[in-house]
């Protein structure tokens, strides 16, 4: 049996992380005034091919070993339909993983050789930043495209006023829109 | 040397250098004392000053540590703040900047280095280290490669010196494959990673994070910006050598052991990089 799934973690508290790129960006980015909110769950996406049940034993290890998971400050959840399912409202979904992604590779290796997972094919490991902007600004056809334009241009770093969320120099970015 | 005893004599006016204390970074103090051992004033001064406060200094360093916890990514909150707009303006005017590790990072997502375009050109990626991943402390040694920073004052070409490293996310890369080549061509890769005889490589463990290049540094075209991972000011002094590093600091860190303790806080492998910088801001730019 083949499967993937995502493991999605958000923070219980304030995420302090969001609040400071939130507040950067309005402040000192070209277009940050446009930002309604910002917010940011990190993922790890497992692509495996097993007879068990790994859906379950993903579960039991963050239960028990808490190796992805600190319950005192994180929510977490698991989807089987992409990291983008289960985020209501409009606004853009960014997904940034690093070129290289040695997180994952020690993830899988842990995984592996410490808690017995078999068939374990890859993990990856990544951020995803929900992007909100102000009313107006995402809309269908032409705003639509405008709301897009401007979500990438806060995200992506070009210069020191223009894009914070993503360094293209060694990480990779998509951006969905969602509502 | 030579330039710096020009310096050291105080033949022209010295202002004193500004240390930025952005919140979070925590080798302020030590590194403004590294320069004053250097013959020059400090001062620690914090982030939020505006630019009339500033235009009394003659040269800016960023010190290490995690401005922002190391939010998003590492120094680029920091860099999106209205001071380093004024650091960009004062390295345009040619007044000498140097950012240490953290600074590093600042200094490169503001697009200052390499600071060929106005964009940010490159980053410091996570370590790559065979087989495990995230911070990583250590000394390394650093070979003089580049003739186009204020360095040059002060080091010579293939001079070796031991400094310490303490850092996650290390490792300068570009997705524009042509760039390092381009800035070795060009001298502005000024301090590389190599072994204690002098053999660069960007390979584990002699560079101890997959820069490519095996780029412990990197410096602007005009040489008067430098982005440094090692930390100079935890080496500006004899005692913070450790003499299991070996080769001719180790070797002195021992006799010393044996002899007059004040001998200690005789100058250390850091100390010159200091001397290069205060020698930089001695020349003096508007």
């Amino acid at each position: 049996m083949s499967g993937k799934l995502a493991l999605l973690i958000g923070h219980r508290v304030e995420d302090l992380a969001a609040r400071t790129a939130e507040e950067t960006i309005r402040r000192r980015l070209d277009g940050g005034e446009a930002l309604e909110s910002l917010d940011r769950e990190e993922f790890w996406e497992f692509r495996y091919r097993t007879e068990e049940l790994f859906e379950e034993k993903l579960t039991a290890l963050i239960d028990r070993a808490e190796l992805f998971v600190n319950p005192n400050k994180h929510r977490w959840r698991i989807s089987t339909g992409g990291i983008a399912a289960g985020h209501e409202g409009k606004g853009y979904l960014l997904k940034v993983t690093n070129r290289e992604d040695i997180d994952g590779d020690v993830a899988k290796h842990t995984l592996t050789m410490q808690y017995g997972f078999r068939g374990l094919e890859e993990v990856r490991y990544g951020v995803l930043w929900i992007i909100r902007l102000a009313e107006g600004v995402v809309g269908d056809g032409p705003a639509g495209d405008a709301g897009r334009a401007l979500a990438e241009k806060i995200a992506v770093t070009k210069s020191r006023d223009s894009g914070l969320l993503v360094n293209p120099h060694y990480q990779e970015w998509s951006l969905e829109r969602i509502g | 040397m030579r330039k710096i005893e020009t310096a050291r004599r105080g033949d022209r006016e010295r202002r004193p250098i500004a240390v930025i204390q952005f919140p979070g970074v925590n080798c302020e103090f030590e590194t403004a004392r590294a320069v004053r051992s250097a013959g020059f004033a400090a001062e620690v001064v914090r982030w939020n000053r505006t630019e009339g406060m500033l235009e009394k200094y003659g040269g800016f360093i960023l010190p290490g540590g995690f401005s922002y916890q190391d939010r998003v990514r590492g120094g680029v909150i920091a860099s999106r703040e209205p001071v380093v707009g004024i650091v960009c303006e004062a390295a345009a005017r040619g007044m000498p900047i140097l950012g240490i590790c953290n600074g590093a990072q600042i200094l490169v997502e503001a697009g200052l280095i390499p600071g060929r375009t106005d964009k940010v050109e490159a980053a410091l990626a996570p370590n790559k280290m065979p087989g495990r991943t995230g911070y990583h402390c250590d000394w390394v040694f650093v070979r003089v490669d580049g003739g186009a920073s204020f360095l040059s004052g002060a080091l010579g070409e293939g001079d070796v010196i031991p400094l310490p490293i303490a850092h996650g996310e290390g490792r300068f890369v570009s997705n524009d494959a042509e760039l390092f080549p381009a800035l070795l061509g060009g001298g502005q890769i000024p301090l590389r990673y190599c072994t204690a005889e002098g053999e660069v490589s960007a390979e584990s463990p002699v560079c101890p994070n997959g820069s490519l290049l095996g780029a412990a540094a990197l410096c602007n075209e005009e040489g008067n910006v430098l982005a440094m991972m090692p930390h100079p000011e935890r080496a500006a002094y004899l005692y913070q050598v450790p003499d299991r590093i070996g080769g001719a600091w180790g070797d002195r860190k021992s006799a010393l052991l044996e002899g007059d303790a004040s001998d200690l806080f005789r100058p250390g492998p850091g100390a010159v990089l200091f001397d290069a910088f205060c020698c930089a801001a001695a020349e003096g730019v508007s």
